[in-house]
């Protein structure tokens, strides 16, 4: 089993890689997403 | 709130990839051919994380090429976010191919880095479009940025056609080169390979679907920011 380590890494990477990357945009569109929220609120407010 | 389509892209994507790991990891048995050449039958399984990664970005970057003709035709900047999408997305995926790669390379051969065809070819592609994203970021205007993206799109497309396709099979490289595809190619690997690699595939292309999809929103909402700002 020892000799499968190095799959097992080479998964790993790419795994936290894509998952670290679809974290970051998932936050970054959210944070947008809001943002854009609070713009429509406070149009509609003014 | 993501559309419905986003949350079945990534719940199937997240389903897929586990399973071909399992499957690859207590299924797939080590490839006798590998173990007999490196040492270790069970190297041969990094083709399921390596082969994918390497394939998805290359057909990224044709269809950006094809986003990047879009956006010359019709002068959408919709088409330019989602060609800037696919590159970024892309680039990701051929370095990670680029990493597991060397992992390969220091397994099987002893060095990180070889200056295989393979290899330098790999990184030619990745250092194209790291001046891609270094372009991009040097140019403020939208739509002369979206021109500038789109021309490089399709030259990078024909460009990495070339370094992908053309150079390692060419005979001369190919008599000095150690990657190891001449094996997958005339099917020195168990039919189990296929379908696990298949299943990877998949996954990751579903992955990379949702990662453009994501992008792409982000680049549209902060193109509208900015055109807001610049009305006020």
């Amino acid at each position: 089993m020892t000799e499968a380590f190095p799959f097992f890494l080479a998964w790993l990477l790419t795994w936290l890689a894509l998952m670290v990357y679809l974290w970051r945009l998932e936050t970054k569109l959210k944070t947008l997403e809001r943002q854009t929220d609070e713009d429509a609120t406070n149009l509609q407010g003014g | 709130m993501r559309p419905l389509s986003g949350n079945f892209i990534i719940a199937l994507a997240g389903l897929l990839m586990p399973i071909a790991f399992l499957l690859a990891f207590f299924w797939v048995p080590p490839a006798a051919e590998f173990q007999k050449l490196y040492g270790n039958g069970q190297i041969a399984k990094i083709v399921f994380v390596h082969v994918p990664l390497a394939m998805v970005s290359f057909a990224a970057f044709v269809v950006a090429a094809g986003f990047g003709a879009a956006y010359l035709r019709t002068r959408s900047l919709r088409w330019d976010a989602l060609g800037y999408a696919t590159i970024e997305v892309a680039w990701l995926y051929a370095v990670l191919a680029t990493v597991t790669g060397a992992w390969f390379s220091r397994l099987a051969w002893g060095a990180w880095w070889n200056w295989d065809p393979r290899q330098t070819t790999m990184f030619m592609v990745l250092l194209t479009y790291t001046a891609y994203l270094l372009v991009r970021g040097a140019v403020d205007d939208d739509e002369r940025r979206a021109s500038i993206s789109a021309v490089y799109a399709i030259l990078g497309a024909v460009a990495s056609l070339f370094l992908y396709w053309v150079v390692p099979y060419l005979p001369t490289v190919q008599q000095t080169s150690l990657h190891p595809s001449g094996i997958v190619v005339r099917g020195g690997l168990d039919a189990s390979y296929r379908l696990v690699l298949l299943l990877s595939l998949v996954s990751m292309a579903l992955m990379f679907a949702q990662l453009v999809r994501l992008s792409a929103a982000i680049l549209r909402l902060e193109c509208k920011f900015r055109s807001a700002a610049l009305t006020n």
